[in-house]
């Protein structure tokens, strides 16, 4: 944690309405402070250049079992995009499943200084840990996947809020998670017996619950908790045809709920203002009926989120080129599969969840992926308030997260979407409205779609995504300079967001130029959170009952802190 | 000894090779236009340490200003040394003894000739260009990196000896002929292309291939089951080269898909249980 003023650099600061402005910002032992003499601190003249906050990427897949399972199935992936070992950094490889090191590295060069795990299976929970907890730099979390889990289907089944509110609440703590993730809800279950819903009113196998039923449940859930996040959602029908208007069903089933932050010791910050907040839309606004009448289906969730107040997207774009697609939708993955073919894996994890992986390349010459890429921009393109969207590649499913600064190039700059629109198939332009969009967004547009924004809907923003004073003295400076910026010159504009000028975190110079200067230790968040002792007891009781059906002993099934790097417990709702 | 001229840069091995070094750099396109101590400057990789090109090398000669008006000759065994003529797209190395791994990777162009043995993954993912090995070679002849499923496009790869397991996997286009025998795999997954082998095969020739063309004169121990027998000819005439007896003709790999496109010619004489 370092003492570091950066002087005279046009600041991008969304949260506190910083629009451009030469300012200073001084930061003393790893915060952002008020102005202070600064003797023994390092200065860094940004003149002319751009100062944004330290990068938050709210959806990421970097840690886990599927990810390893990624990194197993792709030799092929990793030989020829690699980091030399330095004196103080590691050596590493991979392009779209990276080691664990290279993504640290990756996103530091970028700018990016807190990243969060989209899916955590609990069962994998402790494999997770320990795979962030050798990533450098980069603060990080995980949300924990819950939508098709035994117990919370029973629990909602019964109509037993509360009891589903007490296991959340003691599967968060228990296994170091930061919110509610829910992926396929109902259908993942089915699967294990190669059966999928297809609509939010199918009850699934067994349990005879519904989508519907689970996605309201969770929502509940997560309000009652007072959680940072919003419920994380998946959609059914993912990847399908169609699947636009079945995800545009499921963002008005929680419209009516009040969002609920209960951070002990944070009052004053910008709290989230969504009740739910949908992953990688891209895949989940497909229009039309099959791939032969295949179009974008962006306009209709556009169009619905652009009318209500409780929706947060991450757009999970497609910049073209190779992907490896995991995702715990085990049923979509299989159906890509048949589609495609190449290397596939399936794993189910007992009572919870499962996963499925897939290699992929997203080709400018197939019409399907043409569209894909134009809707992954019209998701941000065509939403009106900014702070309704965040930018993603749901790494690795788009593609790699290194592919952030070409998505921000076509969203700066029409004539970078000409230029590729002419390259790729013409299905892009013609089943798209992609062609149409003149809007160019600013630096402080795209300051809030990779930084305000992410911090802010994952309920963050008390410390991330800003600079004001008490906030993280995580800061990015890029070589750009706002007063001469030309959009057309959008290869300078992708080069200057690839590599950042200085990558600061807690006051310390990570990354300059694309090197890496120094590699601290990043924080896990976690939520802690407390319920009715009572109904905690009755609900271990029920966990315990059928723990017969996991394949480990329960004492073995929480991750205790040794397992994370700089724990850092959020404390919610702690009036119980 | 070869004679030193012009356009040409001989490379005599000198330094301790008990580490494999990474050299490649080795290729006309680096060397083209460069001095000869330009040429001796450049970074070799032994484990994680770089070296000068000139501690494990005594250079002499003089490079062509372009990499087709360039020839390398190295003089003496470099079995130890990886990468030679990586992604060269012309000129000319000749290696007089054998050569290491991952000789001529990626290569689209020129011409490598080597008089010794040659390592394994000898053209791996080339395009274009031409390889010689005079004596053998080990595995992965021509064949795609692991895990990857498409590989070699193009160019030709000649084994005068015989090579080891998976020569030409994944190939797509381009030819590879093996006068002497192989190991089992080769062909895995070939997509395009040409493969020959003039001697015997092991096992599981064109397992999963979905197109191109192989061609067995001699005896494959244990047959491909994924291969249903299509037709038989005599005399065979492939991409001008000429093949004499009579072939037994499979289409496969079945086990790949339902309707490959994968041809695999089989000597009648020498395959009697066919």
């Amino acid at each position: 944690m370092g003492d570091i003023i950066i002087k005279n650099g046009y600041v991008f600061d969304p949260i506190n309405n910083i629009n451009g402005e030469v300012m200073d910002i001084f930061i003393k032992d790893g915060k952002v402070v008020e102005e202070y003499d600064g003797k023994d601190a390092k200065v860094i003249d940004a003149r002319g250049k751009t100062v944004m906050p330290g990068g938050v990427d709210s959806h990421s897949h970097v840690a886990g079992a599927k990810v390893n399972r990624g990194r197993i199935m792709r030799p092929e992936d990793h030989y020829q995009w690699v980091r030399s070992k330095t004196d103080i950094a590691h050596s590493g490889t991979g392009y779209t499943v990276p080691s664990v090191y290279l993504q640290g590295y990756e996103y530091a060069t970028m700018g990016y200084t807190t990243v969060f795990e989209a899916a955590m299976p609990p069962l994998e929970a402790r494999h997770t840990h320990e795979e962030m907890k050798a990533t450098p730099i980069v603060d990080m979390g995980a949300y924990l996947v819950f939508g098709n889990n035994w117990f919370i289907m029973r629990y909602l089944r019964e109509g037993d809020i509360e009891k589903a509110a007490a296991y959340v609440s003691w599967m968060l703590r228990a296994h170091k998670a930061y919110g509610i993730k829910c992926v396929n809800p109902a259908g993942v279950e089915s699967w294990g017996w190669a059966k999928n819903v297809h609509s939010l009113d199918e009850p699934n196998i067994h349990f005879e619950i519904t989508p519907c039923e689970i996605i309201r449940g969770l929502a509940e859930v997560n309000e009652l908790l007072g959680l940072p996040i919003s419920l994380h959602l998946h959609a059914n029908n993912l990847g399908h045809p169609g699947c636009w208007e079945i995800t545009r069903e499921s963002l008005k089933i929680p419209s009516d709920l009040e969002p609920q932050m209960k951070i002990e010791g944070e009052q004053d910050f910008e709290k989230r203002t969504q009740t739910v907040y949908l992953a990688h839309a891209q895949f989940n606004a497909f229009g039309g009926t099959s791939w032969r009448d295949f179009e974008s289906g962006a306009k209709g969730i556009v169009d619905y989120v652009n009318s209500a107040d409780h929706v947060v997207i991450d757009n999970g774009a497609v910049p073209f080129g190779p992907a490896t697609v995991m995702t715990g939708d085990g049923p979509a993955i299989f159906d890509l599969y048949k589609l495609v073919g190449g290397k596939w894996s399936n794993s189910d994890i007992e009572l919870e969840c499962g996963a499925g992986v897939l290699t992929f390349t997203y080709l400018k010459s197939n019409p399907v992926h043409s569209v894909q890429w134009a809707i992954g921009l019209e998701l941000i393109l065509m939403i009106k308030d900014m702070w309704k969207c965040i930018l993603t590649t749901d790494h690795p499913n788009g593609g790699p997260f290194v592919k952030y600064p070409s998505l921000i190039a076509w969203l700066m700059s029409e004539k970078a979407r000409n230029d590729t629109l002419e390259t790729c198939h013409k299905w892009a332009s013609e089943k798209s409205e992609i062609a149409t969009i003149d809007r160019e967004l600013d630096l402080y547009d795209v300051a809030i779609i990779t930084r305000a924004n992410p911090a802010k809907t994952i309920g963050i923003a008390y410390r991330k995504g800003h600079l004001g004073v008490g906030a993280d003295g995580d800061v990015t400076i890029y070589d750009i300079d706002p007063t001469t910026l030309d959009s057309s010159n959008y290869t300078e504009i992708e080069k200057k967001f690839r590599i950042a000028e200085y990558t600061i975190k807690e006051g310390e110079i990570v990354a300059h130029k694309g090197e890496i200067t120094s590699a601290p230790t990043g924080r896990i968040f976690y939520t802690e959170s407390k319920v009715n002792e009572e109904i905690e007891r009755d609900v271990l009781a029920d966990v315990r009952e059928w723990f017969k059906y996991y394949t480990l002993g329960f004492e073995n099934y929480p991750v205790d802190e040794r397992y994370l790097r700089r724990p850092t417990p959020i404390k919610v709702n702690m009036e119980g | 000894m070869c004679e030193v001229g012009q356009n040409k840069v001989v490379l005599t091995p000198i330094g301790n090779f008990d580490i494999p070094v990474e050299a490649e750099v080795i290729s006309p396109d680096v060397f083209a236009g460069k001095s000869l101590n330009e040429i001796r400057e450049l970074k070799v990789l032994q484990g994680p340490q770089k070296h000068k090109l000139s501690e494990f090398f005594e250079v002499s000669g003089e490079a062509g200003k372009t990499p087709t008006e360039t020839t390398i000759v190295i003089e003496g065994d470099v079995d130890r040394v990886k990468l030679i003529g990586y992604k060269m797209s012309g000129g000319k190395i000749v290696i007089n003894g054998n050569a290491g791994m991952h000789v001529g990777d990626e290569m689209s162009g020129g011409e490598i000739l080597v008089s010794g043995d040659a390592g394994s993954w000898t053209g791996m993912d080339m395009k274009g260009g031409t390889i010689v090995i005079e004596g053998n070679a080990k595995d992965h002849i021509g064949c795609t990196y692991r895990g990857k499923w498409r590989g070699m496009s193009g160019g030709m790869i000649h084994i005068k000896g015989d090579a080891g397991n998976n020569v030409g996997g994944g190939i797509t286009g381009g030819s590879i002929v093996i006068d002497g025998n192989v190991g089992a795999f080769c062909g895995i997954k070939q997509n395009g292309g040409l493969t020959v082998v003039r001697g015997d095969a092991k096992r599981a020739v064109g397992a999963e291939m979905s197109a191109g063309t192989i061609v067995v004169e001699g005896h494959i121990e244990w047959f491909t089951p994924g291969f249903e027998l299509v037709d038989e000819v005599d005399g065979l005439e492939i991409n001008g080269m000429s093949f004499e007896g009579t072939f037994l003709k499979f289409r496969g790999d079945y086990a790949e898909k339902s309707n490959p496109k994968g041809e695999l010619y089989v000597s009648k004489e020498k395959n009697p249980e066919l």
